[in-house]
């Protein structure tokens, strides 16, 4: 009898066992989706776009060399199979997989070499061309200097070697949606924007401009048993309160939360289960102008004691978690948590008034001076920020003036440097090396307006040490100095990094929560169970 | 009367031109450019940017752009989006259909319910239906429209699950129930408060009184005289309406997921895909005058006194 | 023969005792205030008297043409045909309208319809009353409208009341008020807002038709030269009050209330500068009292030129100093 009872357990245990390891993964069901960023998809042509409404389409039908590991925060293999590093660090040798097209042809070198080149093609002036740069000779190429990318070579018909012009790490170059490899014989036609043809795990069925994207599942997708989902619909809904509607009434499988969602779903015990958040790496900063200057000739944002006091003066904190109702991590630095390098413990700034009215005094603005700030209409990066700040600033002497303006005149003004401080959300990642070249005096950018009032020459010798560095664990170290140093240096006034949460039905399983962006799902992993009303919708 | 119609029609080509040339200023002088809108939330480089405006020839001086696009107008062609790089006439193409399909039944639903409404209350004046009428229609006008929204969204589509919460469907009338309702509520309620003044006053003219000294009955009278006097005061609003409904669908566009013309404006705008929204404006234009034409048309087929000659 | 005899001593139409007074934010307007009056079968009987002084009202009474609110018919009775008009329901009204009593207006330019050709309106009546079809009725309009003298009616019949003039759109006005032969014309100052010729031409065929139709007539007017012309006997009003009643000569030959006298005065003399051209009757010194709130005693006091203190104190009763000669002054007698 007790023997018997211990099998029966035993037998339970295994059974429980492979009944979980069914219930694991599904296969089938229609997956209702959400383009939430604006009223339209513009193009399915990943070349033509760096805009994400685009891309967290794109990025399912698709794919590159590589792709972005969400779990490890970092690049992985995706249509490459392997890739060796030749000993001059700047040469690797890609092994491509054995992959198909959505037209069912091949996928070979060839197709690398001639997705690159059309990339970077100076006729074609695509938006995503910068993500070549790094590649030898493609610099040539986009400026008209050359007819083809040189560092690109067939080994034979499933390898290529690439070359770069600094010792950079491939993946992080390449696993940028904008660089799938496509086939040329649909890439030439005028309408690949709108009928495109990819190797990634769906493919378009049918394009409702301006209703939704209709896509299913590629049978012949190289990684096996994916994807699960016979079909996927994305449905354009550019208003968040809409979005939370159709979500409770059930016609949507997931959804992208906002602040005034987020309250309610994390109070609620059902709802917050199944809900994941994520710190992006999206740093919202205020940029200081260093050569904003006050009536008597002084330039207050070129002393490095006000940048500071401006950090220690915002109750950081205390915005997040009223402002923006806790939808955000204030932010310690540049580099975003999620961001490779990243370090936990990296020094930061605390609300500390005393201490930001000393530095002020001791710079020589005890008495403060007048500020206009610039903003934007983002509830999470505007104007509104500024104000919840305004009070903080005004304790330390800066009064502030609010300029609030339409997106397309804040990036304006903002490229063109026109502005005594401006609010806005910083790209922070993922590769911190080139993220925080910004800062460095040799990059475009800083060229073009000025990133920080001096160069810090401390941080440029360290991130270019970096640069250099192969070893990943070094290199990791460095960026971590080069982080610290930019915070003491309190480049930016340093608010918060967004809190990306998806909220999702409990039939879902395995959406992940994307770092680089919440949005870019691949739902190649994503599955439904039986209790999806659309679990067998074909 | 077809030779008037002629001439209206003659009419039109300033009106564009002139209307053109002012959208293209405004347009032009709008700080911001589509270039850097591409690059969604990360700021593109200059090289970039001034690539993508070598590209759709944003590098040309402003009076060649004008006659290029002129010229282009005349032959029926609008120019390509830049953001998008398709035809301006097939994204308006595609969303035509949805925004006027909207725009027709939200007309509906505010004159066959509005008109009604105003009428009876304008007979009844003074009562309590009146004055219940009245006050719906206030607040009718007031209530703004994401609200009106998201009140019918949560009540027919979450508690109720009656209709879809969203979207356009395959053109379903299912799907236009809520977005046309949510349109026409205002509409109904400005079109009630319409009718109702046009109403009171049509009863106060004399010829009521003849009607009425006549011996006719008052539903005759209602039916035949003051249906037909109150419609010629409220024509001009219907046909105006019109225009305006074409030109406010972007709320409930947005708010709906639906594929109309007014959220493309509006968010052509915003990106700066200058030659999206100059279609939008032309195709409104064109609307607007059309309906306005039609307007007059009626007219001098309701009231005698109009005549084209 | 006697229940012949005794509908002939019954007046087709009277006018008992009414109190017609508009309630509005002002206060309680009392714009007819205790008129009584009779009128016989084929009678034209005449009432003038100031703007203001009740004439419609009293008019649009006797039609229940008034809306309620703010218009109240406190008090009294309107006996047409043994019929109490006030009290019987407002279908059976609204058969009696156009059809037995009809009305015509002061201001022949607005009351046709203007989006309706003349025919049509005209139709209406025959098509209500007659139950006529369609054409039937149209082809009666157009003899109607030959009635009235209009030119070339089948033509006309088609058009609309914009292309008509004054006088043509009272002469339609005044044929779709005999269309179906009605036993008493409500005439409300048909001719006030028509040239002086036109005038003249409108009064010659009224008088013509009552011959043909023998409709009695109530002919409202300030025109006292239109009185003389058309009516047998006047009724004189003042704020809301019938203050003088006779027969047209005593009127003109012997006025007893102070208020009619003045009111002969006040006609233009033959031969005036004055009389070329339209003209209303001459101001009468000082105003017309408000209805609202209405003097004690005689109403014309403020105004009388005999005025005594005495005329202040009560009502003043409607007496009757000689044979169908009414009048409401307490010293006319000593005038
Ligand atoms: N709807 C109304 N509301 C309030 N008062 C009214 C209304 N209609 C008429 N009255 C008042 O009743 C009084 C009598 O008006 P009524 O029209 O009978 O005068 P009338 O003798 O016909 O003058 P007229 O010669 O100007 O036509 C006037 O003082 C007028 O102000
Ligand atoms: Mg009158």
């Amino acid at each position: 009898m007790k023997r018997m009872g211990l099998g029966l357990v035993v037998l339970a245990l295994v059974l429980g066992f492979y009944s979980a390891d069914a219930l694991a993964v599904r296969n089938g069901g229609t997956f209702q989706w959400i383009a939430p960023y604006g009223i339209s998809i513009d193009t399915l042509d990943p070349a033509a776009t760096s805009d994400d409404k685009n891309i967290l389409v794109i990025l399912n039908i698709h794919r590159g060399l590589f792709g972005w590991d969400a779990k490890n925060s970092t690049y992985k293999l995706d249509l490459a199979e392997s890739m060796t590093a030749d000993d001059d660090g700047l040469t690797y040798v890609i092994k491509l997989k054995d992959a198909k097209f959505h037209n069912g042809r091949t996928i070979t070198a060839d197709d690398v070499i001639y997705s690159y080149n059309r990339l970077a093609d100076p006729k074609k002036s695509f938006a995503s061309s910068h993500l070549l740069v790094e590649i030898d000779g493609a610099q040539a190429y986009l400026d008209g200097k050359a007819d083809h990318i040189s560092g690109l070579e067939k080994i034979d018909d499933k390898t290529v070697r690439i070359k770069f012009r600094n010792p950079v790490d491939p993946g992080f170059q390449l696993w940028r949606y904008g660089t799938a490899i496509v086939p040329k014989e649909a890439a030439e036609n005028e309408d690949f924007g709108s009928n495109p043809i990819g190797c990634g795990p769906f493919k378009l069925q049918k394009w409702t401009k301006g209703v939704e994207i209709v896509l299913v599942k590629n049978p012949e997708f190289y990684e096996p048993r994916k994807p699960y989902l016979d079909k996927l619909i994305y449905k354009i809904m550019a208003d968040a309160a809409a979005r939370d509607m159709a979500f409770q009434a059930g016609e949507l499988d997931a959804n992208l939360l906002y602040a005034a969602q987020y309250e309610k779903f994390k109070n609620d015990p059902k709802l917050s289960k199944h809900m994941m958040e994520v710190p992006e790496m999206f740093t919202r900063a205020v940029r200081f102008n260093p050569n904003f200057t006050l009536a008597d000739g002084r330039k207050p944002f070129s002393d490095k004691r006000v940048r500071q006091a401006v950090n220690y003066a915002i109750n950081r904190e205390l915005i997040v978690e009223k402002y923006a109702k806790g939808k955000a991590y204030p932010a310690r630095g540049f580099l975003a948590p999620t961001t490779p390098g990243f370090d936990p413990d990296c020094m930061s700034y605390e609300y500390n008034p005393e201490k930001a009215k000393q530095l002020m005094k001791e710079a020589g603005y005890a008495k403060g001076f007048d500020l206009t700030v610039i903003a934007g209409t983002s509830t999470a990066y505007g104007a509104g920020v500024v104000e919840a700040a305004t009070p903080f600033l005004k304790e330390i002497g800066i009064k502030v003036t609010i300029d609030k303006m339409e997106n397309a005149v804040l990036y304006q003004k903002y490229s063109d440097g026109e502005f005594d401080a401006a609010i806005a959300s910083h790209s922070s990642g993922p590769d911190p090396i080139s993220i925080m070249y910004r800062f460095h005096s040799n990059s475009p950018r800083f060229k073009q307006r000025g990133e920080t009032s001096q160069k810090i020459d401390s941080f440029e010798q360290i991130i270019d040490l970096a640069a250099a560095t192969r070893d990943p664990a070094m290199r990791l170290e460095l960026v971590k100095i080069a982080n610290d140093i930019l915070t003491e240096e309190a480049v930016l006034w340093f608010y918060n990094y967004n809190k990306a949460v998806i909220a999702y039905q409990p039939w879902v399983h395995d959406m992940e929560p994307v770092g680089v962006e919440m949005m870019y799902q691949h739902m190649d992993n994503v599955w439904v169970d039986e209790t999806s009303p659309r679990a067998n919708q074909k | 009367m077809f030779a008037f119609i002629i001439r209206r029609i003659l009419q039109f080509i300033p009106t564009v031109i002139g209307i053109s040339f002012i959208m293209f200023v405004l347009l032009n002088v709008l700080p911001g450019s589509a270039a850097l809108m591409t690059g969604g939330k990360e700021i593109l480089s200059p090289e970039i940017v001034k690539k993508l405006e070598k590209k759709w020839g944003l590098d040309k001086p402003f009076h060649v752009r004008y006659l290029n696009y002129m010229v282009g107008l005349a032959k029926g062609d609008l120019g390509t989006s830049f953001i998008r790089g398709d035809k301006v006439r097939d994204i308006i193409g595609n969303r035509l259909w949805p925004t006027l399909k909207l725009a027709v039944a939200a007309l509906a639903i505010a004159c066959f319910i509005g008109i009604p409404l105003g009428f009876y209350s304008a007979v009844k004046q003074g009562t309590w239906v009146d004055t219940v009428t009245m006050v719906g229609a206030v607040s009718g006008v007031s209530m703004p429209q994401f609200w009106s929204a998201l009140l019918l969204m949560y009540l027919f589509s979450v508690v109720l699950r009656w209709l879809p919460t969203f979207g356009y469907g395959n053109g379903d009338l299912k799907n236009l129930i809520l977005p046309a309702v949510t349109l026409g509520i205002g509409y109904m309620a400005l079109l009630a408060r319409t009718t109702r003044a046009a109403v009171v006053e049509v009863l106060s003219q004399d010829y009521i009184r003849t009607a009425h000294a006549k011996g006719l009955s008052v539903l005759f009278i209602n039916g035949k005289h003051v249906f037909r006097n109150t419609m010629v005061l409220i024509l001009t609003t219907i046909g105006m309406q019109f225009g305006s409904l074409m030109g406010e669908t972007v709320v409930v566009e947005t708010v709906f997921s639906w594929p109309g013309i007014g959220s493309l404006m509006v968010d052509s705008i915003f990106l700066r895909d200058t030659p999206v929204t100059q279609g939008c404006i032309m195709l409104i234009i064109f609307v607007f005058m059309s309906v306005n034409l039609s307007v007059d048309i009626l007219y001098s087929v309701v009231d005698p006194r109009i005549r084209y000659d | 023969m006697t229940e012949l005899s005794n509908r002939t001593k019954r007046p087709l139409l009277e006018v008992d005792h009414l109190h017609t007074s508009f309630h509005t934010f002002d206060g309680v307007v009392k714009a007819v205030n205790d008129v009584s009056f009779a009128m016989n079968t084929r009678e034209t009987l005449g009432i003038v008297g100031e703007s203001g002084s009740g004439k419609s009202v009293t008019a649009l009474s006797i039609m229940r043409l008034l809306k309620s609110p703010p218009a109240r018919i406190e008090k009294g009775r309107i006996l047409f045909d043994s019929i109490d008009l006030l009290e019987i329901s407002m279908s059976r009204m609204r058969d009696i309208r156009g059809n037995r009593i009809s009305m015509i207006f002061q201001e022949p330019m607005t009351s046709l319809n203007p989006l309706f050709s003349v025919g049509n309106q005209m139709s209406e009546m025959f098509v209500r009353h007659q139950g006529l079809t369609r054409r039937e009725a149209w082809n009666r309009s157009v003899e109607m409208l030959e009635k009235v003298q209009i030119p070339s009616p089948g033509k006309r019949a088609r058009e609309f009341p914009h292309h008509m003039s004054g006088g043509m759109r009272q002469r339609v006005m005044i044929a779709m008020a005999l269309a179906c032969d009605p036993e008493i014309l409500i005439a409300d100052e048909p001719t006030t807002a028509l040239d002086v010729t036109i005038q003249a031409q409108v009064v010659d065929l009224m008088m013509k038709l009552r011959k043909d139709y023998g409709a009695a007539i109530l002919m409202i007017t300030h025109d006292l030269g239109v009185i003389a012309e058309i009516a047998r006997r006047v009724i004189v009003m003042y704020a809301g009050q019938v203050v003088e009643e006779a027969d047209v000569i005593s009127i003109f030959e012997e006025p007893r209330h102070p208020y009619t006298r003045s009111l002969l005065k006040s006609i233009p003399k033959l031969g005036d500068a004055s009389t070329h051209g339209r003209k209303r009757l001459q101001e009468i010194k000082g105003i017309v009292p408000s209805l609202a709130d209405l003097p004690a005693g005689c109403h014309f006091y403020p105004r009388c030129p005999h005025a005594d203190p005495i005329c202040r104190q009560g009502e003043i009763a409607l007496e009757e100093p000689a044979v169908g000669h009414r009048v409401r002054c307490i010293r006319h007698a000593g005038l």
